[in-house]
């Protein structure tokens, strides 16, 4: 499926029984899902009984009953466990409702290209970079933290081309003040592009361009117009260009490396962080060190009704519907460079989408400085992107969501967004 | 007398009255059509100042009561046209609440009420490496933060204050057309080129007015200059001899850019004219008695050519950035020769970084900003009796000035303490700005601050810097923004 917008998507779970609305809608897919009826209707295949010998489908977990489920601390980080004690921290987990486990498969174009780098694709023992690798993911059966790595950094985490048209950052503060930020965002790879022509990579691509990123905000005024243009290279050496358009002194400055470990206007999110982590893995400085298999309880593929509850101009707590045990690699990164805001990253990766669902980010004394949490909405043909990410700053107690309501998914749309020019005229 | 003061201050009370309602009941939210195509945005803002320091041209005490409003309309029509509005008005009720400013009517008359139109322009786009932008706006060239070396193309209004306004708050917008072109074959460098034509608008640089909170010195030497003339029976005769609004007075420039080696470039050249006057000996006269002749003099703005070129470029942690302006036949006063004027080309350089600098177990995840810039203005055929005006002091061949900005951000940004320092090394005198800005959820700003003048030296009236000692004050600013 070449144009997947989330509309679409919502259409297509209309049409399935989960109509588009509210809260009441929401809980009424949930119904369904509790009840198991729902999915094979979606063409969203289930694991069957993944998961339950730990806990059942149509269990409900909520602050007063979690300690009669003692395998939660296995499938839950320590964070995100802590979480269910009422009050232990300040964003205390809504009640879980444990729904069957359900098949994700990629897309058509996807899989193709991972049945074809099945066996093919291999890693340089020097500098482990990819061989014979041109799109998709490219271990099918990775068997190292490398592999996985590789996996997770090549996923096809947005599509070949999309732009959120609003991504709300709700930060509260730690003494739990709300402010929102509307923002813009378009991405578009330029190498390892599985679906939309040119495929697998721009031929004119002198510079060897990874992706480009152009991020704008748009509200309010003090923030708006503001916007970013980030060129990855491919090239490991080479670091990312950034510029920032400040429209307050109408004047395009050059970003430093420095500023993208800083936090975005205030918000939890820093630009390394964005999407699970952009920060370049040079096998280097920044090394996969360790992977094991596990499984994690996780709202990460939520109905994909969002709107209805996520975006209240007064939420200051995600009702996440709908929470699922999935199989996940849990990752280990360190970063052995002590100038760099964390020491280690651990991500906990699916294994079937290699999307990332969470991950915790430690600083240079080894203490838990962020987490994130991941919720991603998906389609029967493997369409999918991100819905929400709950983030948390577990030293300076505060906290930021960001909101994603409108996506257009594979539209293509002019490579100009990613010129110094547009900055300008991003927004105002 | 009595009563038309008091009823000024029952508008002023009033005034305040409906401004603080208006801060409590403005719609949260900027307003947006369904799918964004209409925009308006802006906010409500209150200011007062303190003046620290009494002088006879301005007062200490309560000096500024700013009541401002800035709405912005955006509205797009079309991938390829959109419209972009900005509408300000602004009341300082100073003047009419306290006596002091009420009896300063020039001060008053300028500053007491604004409405302004300040930006009104549409951006066309008739084919995707091509932008129009025809208009009232502001263009704002270099890589330089509050002094000015190639950014010469909208003049400045400093009547509120200078950079303890916010940056394009103070540049006055012009009608003109700038165009912008995306150069295909150097796409991948960002290669591009910019034109600006000010087809007719002449405006010029407007200061501080005597009587207003930010009135400085007058300078002495023309003062002087004047006395000799009436001592001497002689009756000094003075035109402003602005340029007309006409095709012959516009300003036109251009700009290149291109990113090479990852260094961004650009090379500008503008043809305008000074935005500071010049005065001329233009000559004796007939005068009427008792004078014996008239001294006539006139202060014209003349032409002139500006070329530079501005760099950046990022090594990791720190951005190197630099600016460079040379104006070729610059004109400065010089008293001692026959037309009170000299000329001499001018050379106006600036070295600068900004670094983002992390202090392990200080402000976790929070770096600090730190930026420094060195500014060196060199005249290439100096004379010891060059005079800068409007300022009056003695222009040196070698005039510098280093600044640094740092800033950071606790608690999610809700409190950012910020301090600029700029300190003239030629004369010896300095300007610090602290502030501190809260936020309060997502409308709500404040800021708090002060901006101190002092330096060394016998006579610091009149030097850069110093010169505004008497204007010494602290301001507390309140943003409610829709």
């Amino acid at each position: 499926m070449d144009k997947i917008t989330r509309r679409d998507a919502l259409k297509v779970l209309g049409a399935a029984g989960l109509a588009v609305g509210g809260v009441s809608t929401k809980i009424s897919g949930v119904d369904k899902l509790l009840n198991g009826g729902g999915l094979d209707s979606l063409g969203i295949g289930m694991h069957e009984s993944y998961g339950a010998d730990l806990i059942k489908p149509g269990t409900v977990i909520n602050s007063g009953n979690y300690k009669g489920f003692p395998q939660l601390k296995k499938l839950l980080p320590d964070h995100l466990y802590l979480r269910l004690k009422k009050g232990a921290t300040r964003s205390d987990l809504p009640e879980i409702n444990v729904v069957p486990t359900r098949k994700l498969q990629l897309s058509e174009s996807e899989q193709k290209w991972k049945d074809k780098n099945n066996g093919t694709v291999t890693i340089d023992p020097e500098t482990k970079r990819l061989v014979n690798w041109q799109a998709g993911v490219p271990f099918s059966d990775p068997k190292n933290a490398v592999e996985v790595c590789h996996n997770f950094i090549c996923r096809k985490w947005d599509a070949d081309a999309f732009h959120f048209i609003n991504v709300t950052f709700r930060v509260l503060d730690r003494l739990n003040r709300q402010k929102d930020m509307g923002s813009l965002l378009w991405q578009k790879p330029f190498k390892g592009r599985t679906t939309i022509p040119p495929v697998p990579e721009y031929p004119d691509n002198p510079d060897n361009v990874l992706w480009k990123q152009m991020f704008a905000f748009k509200t309010p005024y003090d923030v708006a117009g503001n916007s970013i243009l980030r060129i990855r290279y491919d090239s490991y050496e080479k670091e990312d260009d950034m510029w920032a358009y400040i429209p307050a002194m109408r004047r395009i400055r050059r970003y430093t490396g420095a500023d993208v470990q800083d936090p975005m206007f205030g918000s939890d999110n820093t630009f390394d962080d964005f999407a699970h982590w952009l920060q370049k893995i040079d096998f280097k400085s920044v090394v996969p060190t360790k992977v094991e298999e596990g499984q994690l309880l996780t709202h990460g593929y939520p109905d994909f009704n969002m709107d209805g509850h996520n975006v209240k101009s007064d939420a200051r707590v995600l009702l996440y519907p709908i929470w699922e045990i999935r199989p996940v690699y849990i990752l280990t990164v360190e970063i052995n460079d002590p100038t760099y805001m964390y020491s280690k990253r651990i991500t906990w990766i699916d294994k079937e989408t290699n999307l990332g669902l969470y991950m915790e980010n430690y600083d240079q004394k080894g203490n838990l400085f962020r987490s994130w949490t991941s919720a991603y909405w998906w389609t029967p043909e493997g369409g999918h992107n991100w819905v929400t990410v709950d983030i948390e700053d577990w030293i300076n107690g505060s906290k930021t969501y960001l909101l994603c309501k409108d996506a257009d998914y594979n539209t293509n749309f002019s490579d100009k967004v990613f010129s110094k020019s547009s900055l300008k005229k991003a927004v105002r | 007398m009595v009563a038309k003061r008091y009823s000024r201050k029952m508008n002023a009370g009033l005034i305040l009255g409906v401004c603080l309602v208006a801060f409590f009941f403005t719609p949260s939210a900027a307003y947006s059509s369904g799918n964004d195509e209409f925009r308006v945005i802006g906010y409500l803002q209150h200011r007062s100042e303190f003046g620290l320091a009494d002088a006879e041209y301005n007062p200490d005490g309560y000096t500024m009561a700013e009541f401002l409003m800035n709405i912005e309309i955006n509205y797009d029509y079309s991938e390829k046209l959109n419209f972009h509005q900005i509408v300000r008005a602004r009341y300082d009720g100073i003047y009419d609440w306290r006596n002091y400013f009420e009896d300063q009517s020039m001060a008053s008359d300028q500053l007491k009420n604004e409405l302004e139109l300040r930006e009104l322009y549409l951006n066309y786009a008739p084919i995707e490496d091509l932008n129009f932008r025809i208009g009232k706006q502001v263009v704002i060239w270099g890589e330089s933060d509050g002094l000015r070396l190639m950014d010469m193309i909208n003049p400045l209004d400093t009547r509120w204050g200078y950079l303890s306004r916010d940056f394009e708050d103070t540049r006055t917008p012009l009608t003109m057309v700038r165009v912008n072109y995306n150069i295909p074959f150097l796409e991948d460098n960002f290669g591009g080129l910019e034109l600006v034509w000010v087809p007719t608008q002449f405006e010029v640089n407007q200061y501080p007015i005597d009587g207003s909170a930010w009135a400085m010195a007058p300078p002495d030497f023309f003062n002087e200059q004047m006395q000799n003339l009436l001592a001497a029976g002689l009756l000094p005769v003075v035109i402003d001899e602005k340029r007309e609004q006409d095709k012959d007075n516009g300003q036109i420039g251009g700009k290149f850019t291109i990113n090479e080696f990852g260094i961004d470039l650009s090379l500008n050249y503008l043809y305008g004219y000074s935005q500071d006057p010049v005065i001329y000996f233009a000559g004796m006269g007939a005068a009427p008695p008792p004078f014996l002749a008239s001294y006539n003099l006139k202060q014209e703005y003349p032409r002139r050519h500006i070329a530079g070129l501005t760099f950046n470029k990022d090594f990791g942690m720190v951005v190197a950035r630099g600016e460079f302006a040379y104006t070729f036949d610059n004109q400065f006063q010089n008293l001692t020769k026959p037309d009170w004027v000299e000329e001499s080309d001018y050379l106006k350089a600036m070295l600068g970084f900004d670094w983002n600098l992390r202090f392990p177990g200080f402000n976790k995840g929070r770096t600090i900003f730190i930026s420094g810039q060195y500014f060196l203005n060199h005249v290439m055929d100096h004379n010891d009796d060059m005079i800068n005006l409007p300022y009056g002091y003695t222009v040196k061949e070698d005039e510098q000035v280093a600044t640094l900005l740092m800033n950071t951000g606790f608690m999610s940004d809700t409190i950012i303490p910020e301090i600029f320092v700029a300190y003239d090394v030629s004369y010896q005198s300095w300007w610090i700005n602290p502030k501190l800005k809260l936020q309060h959820g997502s409308y709500w700003r404040f800021e708090l601050g002060a901006n101190i003048f002092d330096g060394d030296g016998d006579d610091t009236q009149h030097v850069p810097f110093a010169m505004m000692d008497k204007a010494d004050s602290a301001y507390v600013q309140i943003r409610r923004m829709f």
